[in-house]
């Protein structure tokens, strides 16, 4: 029996082939999600694919292995963190509009998610940049600094 | 046409379903869904969708913007001065994410000459849709009480 102590949505798993899931004893759904791993779906996208929630296909993903019928495949940590350089563009790039002041909005940021620049995960991107915006007053500087970051961004996203 | 052009990026987000941009008329300039997706889902939301800002607009506030989580995933709207753009989602997909694609690529759709040359052919009017055989009793009593 493996547990399986976090899935992470990222994560990608593929059938343990010396074992047979009939023997499993599996639900309906948790069939669906056998039948979807291919060693290249993330679990985010079986869950998309399955309209399934965080808490169901994480649920189906520790009975999955607990049975042992799982093989993990990639669990990258180069794919999965934020590397040093975004965050020295992205310093750079809000200095030059806000000013000095634009570390410390950094780092208060980062502060607020219980976060370090280093092991950041690259899926909470979204939210962090948003509470950036969030922290720039002036409208025209908001506009403005999310056209400047927009290829930066989507460089880590797609 | 303008969403494949403009709004690429969000159509590359794994759990996007559908995006649809609707005119003031609720007539719709362009209409992206994943296949799957059933698209006349989009045209019974985005009637309510219309409703719904016209009676935040009714009653003087200033929301543009609404999230609503449902069972299968969420549908994110904004309404702009001449349009309302609608995108349904998987539960998993980061609103934030869709925001931010939004803030910056909006702007380049609603300025560029396509859309204004699609929108000069349409009559310039408010948007205000509220139309009485949409609305049941306690919709219309709401909307009185708003009003008074």
């Amino acid at each position: 029996m493996t547990e399986l102590k976090k899935v992470e949505e990222n994560m990608v798993f593929q059938l343990n082939q010396n074992q047979t899931p009939e023997e499993a004893n599996l639900m309906h759904l948790e069939w669906a999600v056998v039948s979807q791993l291919d060693g290249q779906k993330t679990v985010r996208q079986i869950a998309d694919s399955l309209s399934l929630n965080t808490k169901e296909i994480e649920e189906i993903f520790k009975k999955l292995a607990a049975a042992d019928l799982l093989v993990v495949v990639n669990k990258s940590d180069e794919s999965h963190y934020l590397p040093q350089e975004f965050f020295k563009t992205l310093n750079h790039e809000m200095t030059l509009l806000l000013g000095p002041v634009a570390t410390i909005i950094l780092e208060d940021v980062l502060e607020m998610m219980h976060q370090h620049r280093e092991g950041f995960e690259r899926n909470l991107l979204p939210v962090f940049i948003e509470l950036l915006i969030n922290q720039i007053d002036d409208q025209v500087k908001q506009v403005e600094f999310q056209k400047r970051i927009y290829p930066i961004v989507k460089s880590y996203i797609f | 046409m303008i969403i494949s052009e403009f709004l690429k990026d969000l159509t590359r987000i794994e759990g996007i379903q559908a995006i649809a941009i609707y005119r003031s008329d609720n007539s719709p300039l362009d209409i992206w869904t994943d296949s799957k997706f059933n698209k006349q889902i989009l045209e019974q939301v985005s009637v309510h969708y219309f409703q719904i800002f016209s009676v935040l607009e009714s009653s003087l506030r200033d929301f543009h913007e609404t999230v609503i989580t449902y069972g299968k995933g969420k549908i994110f709207s904004r309404v702009f001065p001449d349009s309302l753009l609608i995108i349904i989602t998987h539960p998993n997909v980061e609103i934030s994410l869709i925001r931010f694609i939004i803030n910056v690529k909006m702007t380049e759709l609603l300025n560029s000459r396509q859309f204004q040359k699609i929108l000069k052919k349409v009559p310039k009017k408010k948007m205000q849709f509220l139309d009485n055989k949409y609305l049941d009793e306690q919709e219309i009593k709401y909307l009185k009480s708003v009003k008074t």
